[in-house]
Formats: C-alpha cells, sequence, structure tokens
C-alpha cells in the first residue's frame, strides 16, 4: 500500500464463531505474534486498534509516512471468551525491500553508436526503468561506474551531469576521441530505494566521410634533389 | 584527433575519393623520416621527374587525393638551366695569318643552376639552332686541343 495516505489499511478477514449466532464474535486484537489461545496479546504500537471502516474491520499504520513491513497476528474472542490467534498478515507500506522491484525498461538502449565528431548535446536517452508499484516514484537518475553496486563515477568526465533531476537524457562532454564508454544508471526511488540499470555503453568511433587537408608549411609542390642520394625524397606535407 | 591519418599511398593518377590507388613502381611508399613523411625514388640514381599523387586515408575510412606532386631528381630539362658565363665568354678572337696556331682559344665554362650538375666535357658544333656535330673546316675540331 502507498504510504503518506491514511487509506492505507489492512483490510482484515471476517472472522466467525461457531456460534455466531448466539456468540458472535466481540473482539479483535492485534498482536506481535501468536501467543497462544488464551494467551494476552504482545501490544503493536506502530499498528492502530483494529477499526470498523464501513463494513470492513481494517489495522492500519500509527504513522502512515513510514516505509516499512508490518507483520502481526489477530486475536479473536467471541462471546464467552471463546478465541483464537490468526495470521501472520504482512502489511506493506509505501516503497521497501519486499514490497517492490523495479526493472529497467524493456527499451533500455545498451549501445549507442557515435562517430567522432558528432553533436554532443542530449545523445543519450534512458528509457525510465519500470516499478511494480505505482507510487513509488524515480527521485533521481545518475551515471555510475560499471561496476557490482553502482559506485559513483570515478572516471574521466564522458558524460555531463544533468542539470535538474530526475533527467533521463545526457549529453557528452565532446566526441573527439575514438572510444568505447561504459557507464551503468543508478535510479534513486521513493524512500532513497535504488535501482541499478544493466551496462550501457556509448562507442565512439571515426566515419568515413570526413574532410581531408593539408596543414601547416605546405612544401613546395615541385621539388628538386640532386641524384644518387638515398636520404632524398619528395617532402610531403602534414597531412 | 580522433581520426588520425593512418596510410599515404603513392599514385601515378588522382582516382578520386574511395577508389584504390595507381601504383607507382618507380616511386617508394611514404616513410618517416624524421618526422617528414618523404617519397623516395626507387633508384635514386636516375636522372628523372617524378609526377605523382598521394592517396591519404584516415583511421574509419575517410580519404581523398592529394597533389600533383613534381620530384625531379638529378639534372633534368626542367629542374636546371646553363648558362654562358657571365664574364670570359670569348666571342671573337682576331689570329694573324702566320701565328702560332697552340691554344689560340680559351672557352670560359658556363655555369649550372644546380651544383649537382657538372660538366662532363666541351665540344666545338656548328653554328646552328641545335649545334648539330661539327662538319666545317679542319681548323677546329670537335675535341681538338681539349685536355681530355
Amino acid at each position: 500500500m502507498t504510504h503518506g495516505s491514511a487509506l492505507s489499511n489492512y483490510v482484515l478477514p471476517t472472522y466467525t464463531s461457531a456460534q455466531q449466532t448466539g456468540c458472535p464474535v466481540s473482539s479483535w486484537e492485534v498482536s506481535s505474534s501468536n501467543n497462544g489461545q488464551n494467551n494476552a496479546i504482545t501490544a503493536m504500537a506502530s499498528l492502530s486498534a483494529v477499526t470498523d471502516s464501513g463494513a470492513n474491520k481494517v489495522v492500519f499504520p500509527t504513522n502512515n509516512a513510514l516505509h516499512q513491513l508490518y507483520t502481526f497476528f489477530t486475536k479473536i474472542t467471541a462471546d464467552g471468551g471463546s478465541n483464537a490467534y490468526f495470521g501472520a498478515y504482512n502489511l506493506y507500506v509505501g516503497c521497501f525491500t519486499g514490497s517492490v522491484e523495479y526493472a529497467d525498461n524493456a527499451a533500455f538502449d545498451v549501445d549507442l553508436p557515435l562517430w567522432v565528431g558528432d553533436p554532443t548535446a542530449n545523445v543519450y536517452t534512458m528509457p525510465l526503468p519500470t516499478s511494480t508499484r505505482s507510487w513509488c516514484s524515480i527521485q533521481s537518475n545518475a551515471i555510475v561506474n560499471n561496476d557490482a553496486t553502482g559506485t559513483t563515477w570515478t572516471g574521466a568526465a564522458k558524460l555531463v551531469a544533468c542539470a535538474s533531476q530526475p533527467c533521463n537524457v545526457w549529453s557528452l562532454v565532446d566526441t573527439i576521441n575514438v572510444e568505447t564508454i561504459y557507464f551503468k544508471i543508478k535510479t534513486t526511488w521513493t524512500n532513497s530505494m535504488t535501482h541499478l540499470s544493466q551496462v550501457a555503453t556509448i562507442t565512439i568511433t571515426c566515419n568515413n566521410n570526413y574532410a581531408l587537408s593539408t596543414s601547416g608549411v605546405v612544401p613546395n609542390a615541385y621539388q628538386v634533389y640532386t641524384h644518387g642520394d638515398a636520404s632524398v625524397g619528395y617532402d610531403l606535407p602534414t597531412y | 584527433m580522433g581520426c588520425p591519418i593512418t596510410t599515404r599511398e603513392v599514385s601515378a593518377s588522382d582516382n578520386g575519393e574511395n577508389n584504390a590507388i595507381t601504383a607507382v613502381s618507380a616511386l617508394q611508399a611514404p616513410t618517416l623520416v624524421s618526422s617528414t613523411w618523404k617519397v623516395k625514388p626507387s633508384n635514386n640514381a636516375l636522372h628523372y621527374k617524378y609526377t605523382f599523387y598521394v592517396k591519404v586515408t584516415a583511421l574509419g575510412g575517410s580519404n581523398k587525393y592529394f597533389g600533383p606532386y613534381e620530384l625531379d631528381i638529378g639534372c633534368t630539362t626542367t629542374s636546371v638551366v646553363y648558362t654562358d658565363a657571365a664574364s670570359g665568354f670569348v666571342t671573337n678572337v682576331p689570329v694573324y695569318v702566320g701565328d702560332s696556331v697552340v691554344n689560340k682559344y680559351t672557352f670560359a665554362q658556363p655555369t649550372s643552376s644546380r651544383a649537382w650538375c657538372v660538366i662532363v666535357s666541351n665540344v666545338i658544333v656548328n653554328n646552328d639552332a641545335t649545334g648539330t656535330a661539327w662538319s666545317g673546316s679542319s681548323q677546329v675540331a670537335s675535341t681538338q686541343g681539349c685536355a681530355s
């Protein structure tokens, strides 16, 4: 269930007594453990008492801003004192390990080929990863090292840091050199949960359509030398 | 920086971008000598003028022909100019009948615009446009009087 909402609660099943008509269920208590029939409950301050919500009996967190798993039992007592523990019940509130799973977008771009000299602006776009819980939202995306845990990027600056988060489009610092940039993207979600993407690469190679020219001092196109000297030859310009 | 020049090839003609060169057996492939790329003749003993192009290719395949370039080796009609001696060239020797005949005419050596183009011989020839072999009086002969 989402966090931060008073509507987040656990709807209990309907409990009945074998003699429900004459000796109906009359008490619903929350316990952190199953203490066995006729034994008192272990109180849970983090959960409310069983409360009526329309036709249902519900339990909700006393602080609904927490991202947390609540595991509890109910002790149900009928008129006359018959009682039993039920559970365990798990109430997941918010975003935390166990309540949500993240995955790379199916369109995640694992290899972006570029040419040396290509424009650098907004070259890599990451389709946003997905979450199994709609209330777990992306807070930021960061380029990180290509290692198992996605440590903070330690190489030379290759991709320009985003101006504002959450962002999913990056520019390159330059496309001057032939190189392959390996990186991962660490996405931080609600409650500081993180998802590490698969490895992405940006491969920069040379195209075959660059203009070639001479540079520097261009030697005379006509050069004259003596014969019989193995050291002489035509001095080519610098290309 | 990222896509440097990787190959330089000598071609007899400019065959156009992306087209193969026309090999020139009389010239070697360019070699790097003291940070300068040179094209040397295969036989440096020849007096010859070579005209060629260079196909330059960069990493990735970009390429272009440059030239034509002209390499004049030795003494060729296009590489050297010869001139009569600036002073001392004798155009007229007055001789009296009965004078001694020995060493009557001294030829001031002509000059060359290339130091490596040296005089091998001098011969007397006809006074015509092309200097045909001497065919006149035996008073002078083509090599008469020369030391060698």
